[in-house]
């Protein structure tokens, strides 16, 4: 059984918004006249988020609620989701009420436009200005420019997808914040939209500012992975041909002192000797991912937008 | 592999949800399998919860395989599964999962290691748990044997947690979902509570009475004190940075890189500025070790991380215990 469009919500510790979400989210849909479902996704919570989701779904035959056995975190509850949305289009949003489902029909407009993902942007962000508002901004300009996907906010969960993109893309750890750029390795069509943003009404942020290690290091993997897709031996051979250069340049010297009847200088000539078992080192990392290339993930996305005329 | 199988009557194979299969590893170290036979299928009859009992012969022990043969062909109800070769306790307790039928799996030592009077109350303590795992306790035998059985414990709970007290202890009683998510394999059986703990599964641990018959001081080969590491930073590895392999590769090369930057370049400096050579600094040829190694460190960890992504879609980070509707 398919429909036109599946609503995701993770849900953790949220038994305050549960209620209002559901009834705020059939709110907007509904008008619309679509076939639609919601899926609510208990990322293990510790309150009464389950049972106030599973009396709900009692009544409301669209609403499916997933429960995880412990706390997984938001990405692989967004994961789950997707996995089991039944929709053509997928919506993702928070479960705290910050965004606002009366949103969704924008959404559904840029999708039919002909976009593969719609990105919100909250342009006017309820959140604190030190540890919420400038780090994230810092972080959406720098995500921006390596990964070459300029999306305003990565951070939002209200987005939308086509659904055949969504669910091949990867997704896993902290990995929901680089979804744009993820699937610009499928050449996909990316817009985004403004949309509303409340201030938090119930329950506490689950976010700290430890965050900027974890994002330091995910951001260098985009990168590997972006520019690795393309050209796979490409990153390490460069990194292999700069160090065989310097090994080269050091032993030559080295070598051209001792002809012209000098003393081989055997700290320098070692040293130039490490870059070269360097450049052998990252050559031999090279084809390992030519190996690794011909799997997965890599040749399903890069199949996904191909059209046979 | 090829492993040959003679399956207990068919009629009994029905799968029945309150059914125990009692899941029994035969490896180097054994004791008397008659005996042991003889102890457990007691201890299970007066805990009146219908059973079954699975022996794995993990490779050749042809002593232990004959007697249970024979055991079987007198009428003793038992299933005989052997390994053409040893592949070791993880894979043999797999095989004999594979062969269960009962919707509830017991593990057992071949070797005495608790008092088999209190499996009874082990399996009253299962109520809406997922594992019961048993602590040996009290303890009667050797104060070399404990100091060990302490160590590694404490290591153990530093590296991975504190989930039980007695990890060393095989007697464990479970449901059969556990091994239906978990993939043992090489010598992951002895962490599955902490594996199963990690999966979100509710762990119990009853304090059973240590067997009067474990008594013996065991000192291991070097070699095998060097294995038990190894298996503990798999399972550190496995617990910690599976998915994200560059969070704990970066740091550790960057930190590697750092320091040979930092050697290098104060030598470099020197060399420019004050003219100390760099011919007789053997520190130079550190630093630049340094920063190599730590590039490396750094290119295997992206290549970690590019082989988690190119099958993130089969590994799934989630377990999920429920869908409505």
């Amino acid at each position: 059984m398919s429909v036109d469009l599946s609503v995701i919500v993770p849900l953790y510790n949220e038994e305050e918004s549960v209620g209002p979400l559901h009834e705020a989210i059939v709110g907007a849909v509904d008008p619309l006249g679509m076939e639609y479902e919601i899926l609510f996704v208990d990322d293990g919570s510790r309150d009464a988020t389950f049972r106030k989701a599973s009396e709900l779904a009692r009544t409301d035959p669209r609403l499916r609620v997933i429960k995880f056995r412990r706390n997984c975190g938001q990405t692989p509850a967004m994961a789950a989701g997707i996995d089991h949305a039944r929709g053509k289009i997928l919506i993702t949003m928070d479960g705290d009420l910050q965004n606002d489902p009366a949103d969704i029909p924008k959404f559904l407009e840029k999708i039919a436009e002909g976009n593969d993902i719609v990105c919100g942007w909250r342009h006017k962000r309820q959140d604190k200005l030190i540890s919420r508002k400038i780090p994230s901004m810092v972080a959406n300009r720098i995500i921006g420019r390596i990964t070459g996907v300029p999306i305003k906010d990565n951070g939002c969960s209200l987005k939308a997808y086509r659904a055949d993109i969504i669910k091949s893309v990867p997704l896993y750890s902290d990995m929901h914040r680089f979804i744009p750029a993820m699937t610009s390795l499928a050449g996909t069509k990316v817009a985004e939209i403004k949309v509303n943003h409340h201030a938090r009404q119930f329950g506490v942020s689950k976010y700290g500012i430890s965050r900027i290690y974890k994002v330091i290091i995910d951001l260098l993997v985009i990168k590997t992975l972006l520019a690795f897709s393309t050209k796979p031996m490409h990153l390490f051979a460069t990194g292999g041909l700069v160090s065989m250069a310097m090994g080269g340049v050091v032993l030559l010297r080295v070598l051209g002192e001792y002809l012209r009847g000098g003393k081989a200088d055997f700290m320098l000539a070692s040293g130039g000797l490490l870059f070269l078992i360097l450049s052998f080192f990252l050559f031999l990392i090279g084809f390992l991912c030519e190996l690794i290339q011909r799997t997965g993930s890599f040749r399903t996305l890069q199949n996904l937008n191909k059209s046979v005329e | 592999m090829s492993i040959s199988v003679i399956p207990i009557e068919a009629q009994e194979k029905t799968a029945r949800t309150e059914t125990i299969s009692v899941i029994i590893p035969i490896s180097e170290r054994h004791d008397d399998i008659g005996e042991m036979h003889r102890e457990y299928t007691e201890a299970l009859l007066l805990a009146g919860t219908p059973f079954e009992m699975i022996y794995v012969v993990d490779g050749g022990f042809g002593k232990a395989y004959l007697e249970l043969k024979a055991m079987k062909e007198k009428g003793e109800k038992l299933t005989l599964i052997k390994h053409s070769r040893p592949f070791g306790e993880a894979i043999a307790i797999t095989s004999g999962f594979l062969q269960c039928a009962g919707g509830i799996i017991m593990t057992l030592p071949a070797y005495h290691q608790v008092d088999a009077a209190d499996l009874p109350k082990m399996i009253e303590s299962l109520g809406d748990h997922d594992m019961v795992v048993a602590r040996r306790w009290p303890r009667s035998d050797s104060k070399w044997n404990q100091l060990q059985t302490r160590l590694y414990h404490n290591l153990v709970s530093r590296m991975t947690g504190n989930v039980c007290n007695d990890i060393g202890c095989s007697v464990r009683l479970f449901r059969r979902k556990i091994l239906e998510e978990i993939n043992l394999y090489g010598d992951l059986h002895r962490f599955l509570p902490i594996l199963s703990h990690k999966q979100g599964f509710k762990i119990k641990e009853v304090d059973m009475k240590q067997s009067s018959k474990e008594s013996r001081v065991r000192t291991y080969s070097f070699g095998i004190y060097i294995r038990r590491m190894i298996d503990l930073l798999t399972v550190f590895f496995l617990i910690k940075f599976t998915k994200k392999p560059l969070r704990f590769f970066g740091l550790t090369g960057s930190a590697v890189l750092c320091m040979g930057l930092a050697v290098t370049s104060y030598l470099v400096f020197n060399r420019l500025f004050f003219g100390v050579g760099l011919s007789d600094r053997p520190l130079f040829l550190i630093g630049i070790l340094f920063v190599v190694l730590g590039l490396q460190i750094f290119a295997i960890g992206l290549i970690g991380e590019i082989i988690i992504f190119t099958h993130a879609k089969e590994i799934k980070e989630y377990t999920v215990e429920e869908i409505i509707n």
